[in-house]
């Protein structure tokens, strides 16, 4: 008798079908919230971007004038793709803050209590900083354009230069995210973004050719992803030697990065 | 609602993290429309539970079925029978109460006509309405939480689950969430509240259990508890507090257990099982040592009481001097 009555509640209430239209909407709707907390808080904005266009302005004005790289007559050419790629890094870097900060604040746990597609979640934190990403991005080439950077390609390959940028900045997002999870906490979550961005952006083709580097450092410096997606980044935008191997590593290495990353932080969150 | 079931079935639930038991087989019925209070301290084990309860986290072993549904296998069509409102008020600072209502409305998978008129709907009922398009980071505490609350009513859930719903509030605020919850269980809401306040257990829960180290220690409604464990208790009120560990002292032995003291209240009480023999002997041990009192007297006792006989929080050879939370 009592079964009788559990069913009559189960179909009384609609119950939230899942699927693909249920994940979609879920995505949108929650990308939306992202955004606009990202919006509305203007230290978020600005700190976004005032990192990136320091560095530009230190490496432009101060250091530039005595870093000479074989190939670049002018160094801010070979400057301003490796700032969008540290930018990219470090732009998804506050996927791991937000993580958090959604997990210690509870909000985390009512989306999950709720019929939400739960990868949505995820999801939705990646594909807001990527919007964020591209923001920066776009100011990064603004601010480059306005102290002497110049594009020497088609647009073609321009654009596909920038598209591997963001595409790495998105896979090292769900990285972040998965940081974020394990971590939990706001401010641990900002020192090991730190801490695990900060070689990976100086012990790279970043800033100066890796040709200088002592052998140990220029064979880590040469083997990491950041590298690659600069080199790519560069060959694309600058039309200096074959892109196709840069092209070939760094499009491996973010497909690689992210699917490890999705996948253990999709598993990950299932237990927070 | 016309037979009395279960909604709500726990069965030897357990959990740990780690080498840290949290839930060590608990056993728990809520029947529809009514409401039980988890009662128990920091660390006893409430949250884990009712994290269980709301899909968040998975038992190691036993089973946990709302409305026949098993939490686990059937966890999605769970989650849109149920209302959750966490320990903390999970609500967006930066977005407004009515932005913060409407997401939880579309994560319901209302479609966005219907999660404004939700949104709306519950926004009024909280009295939220004027503050609706302000930003919740200028809402004071009490507002955070309503809205927190009103958050888990947008899917119109049959069952409200509460962690703690009024910890940090003041008391008028808490006063006015209580008289809140109050009518939505009249309208057949069926509620599981965790509390560590035992004022708020009383008031508002039909059933208590008390929770202590990951299992149910004590179970019933709040008069057979009171009955149960408490038993009457005589109470004296010393005029001066520098008295009361003397007054301790003078009535250790002649009620049904050891004399607990209220420093701050002034107050110590006595159990009993013979009101009137006892009240007696207490006064004329009082009178023969001179002690000045304000109040002497008789009492049921408060879940105070209760709750303090079945966590014992110091030996029972010595009279306790336990710090009662008023």
């Amino acid at each position: 008798m009592t079964t009788a009555t559990f069913d009559e509640v189960a179909t009384r209430r609609t119950v939230r079908p899942s699927g693909v239209r249920s994940f979609l909407s879920d995505t949108f709707v929650l990308t939306r919230r992202n955004l606009l907390i990202s919006l509305r808080t203007p230290q978020l904005v600005v700190a976004a971007a005032i990192m990136p266009v320091m560095f530009v302005l230190l490496f432009r004005y101060v250091f530039g004038g005595s870093i000479h790289v074989a190939g670049y007559p002018s160094y801010v050419d070979f400057l301003i793709p490796g700032i969008i790629v540290q930018t990219s890094l470090f732009g998804g870097s506050s996927s791991a803050v937000s993580v958090a900060e959604d997990l210690s604040k509870g909000v985390t746990d009512r989306f999950r209590s709720l019929p939400t597609q739960r990868g949505a979640i995820l999801t939705a934190r990646t594909l807001a900083d990527l919007v964020r990403l591209t923001y920066t991005v776009g100011l990064m080439i603004g601010i480059g354009l306005l102290v002497g950077f110049r594009f020497h390609n088609s647009l073609l390959p321009v654009l596909g230069g920038i598209g591997i940028a963001l595409l790495f900045g998105y896979a090292c997002s769900w990285l972040f995210t998965l940081l974020g999870l394990l971590v939990r906490n706001v401010e641990a979550a900002t020192l090991v973004a730190f801490v695990v961005t900060f070689p990976l952006v100086f012990a790279a083709s970043t800033f100066t050719a890796t040709d200088t580097m002592p052998a140990w450092l220029r064979t880590f410096a040469n083997a990491q992803p950041v590298t690659q997606v600069i080199d790519a980044l560069r060959a694309l935008t600058q039309g200096t030697g074959s892109a196709h191997d840069a092209v070939l590593h760094s499009l491996a290495w973010s497909a690689g990065i992210f699917v490890v990353a999705a996948t253990v932080a999709t598993r990950r969150f299932r237990r927070v | 609602m016309t037979a009395n079931y279960p909604f709500i079935t726990v069965e030897g639930v357990e959990k740990s993290f780690g080498s840290t038991q949290a839930l060590a087989g608990v056993d728990v019925e809520v029947e529809e429309g009514t409401v039980l209070g988890l009662l128990g301290r920091n660390g006893a084990g409430k949250t884990t539970l009712v994290r269980i309860l709301a899909t968040l986290l998975a038992p190691d072993a036993g089973r946990v079925q709302i409305a026949g549904l098993d939490v686990v296998r059937r966890a999605r069509m769970v989650r849109s029978l149920i209302g959750f409102a966490g320990q903390f008020a999970a609500v967006d600072e930066t977005l407004t109460g009515r932005e913060n209502l409407d997401l939880v409305g579309r994560l319901y998978g209302l479609g966005s006509t219907l999660a404004r008129q939700r949104a709306d709907e519950v926004l009024q009922r909280l009295s939220l309405t004027s503050a609706a398009d302000r930003r919740v980071g200028s809402y004071s505490g009490g507002m955070r939480r309503r809205l927190d609350l009103g958050a888990s009513l947008v899917g119109r859930p049959l069952v409200l689950i509460m962690d703690e719903p009024t910890t940090g509030l003041d008391p008028r605020t808490r006063i006015e969430l209580w008289t809140f919850i109050e009518e939505l269980v009249r309208e057949g809401t069926t509620l599981l509240l965790t509390t560590q306040y035992l004022e708020e257990a009383d008031r508002l829960a039909d059933r208590i259990a008390v929770i202590e180290r990951g299992r149910v220690i004590a179970a019933g409604s709040p008069d057979d508890l009171k009955q149960r464990f408490g038993g009457d208790v005589v109470e004296v009120r010393a005029t001066s507090s520098a008295d009361v560990e003397r007054l301790v002292a003078l009535l250790d032995g002649l009620g049904s257990g050891p004399p607990l003291a209220d420093l701050r209240g002034q107050r110590v009480t006595l159990p009993t099982s013979e009101r009137v023999h006892t009240l007696l002997a207490a006064a004329r041990r009082i009178e023969e040592a001179g002690i000045a009192v304000d109040d002497l007297g008789v009492r049921r006792p408060s879940l105070d009481d209760v709750f303090l006989s079945l966590t014992p929080q110091s030996t029972p050879e010595r009279p306790a001097v336990a710090r009662l939370t008023a």
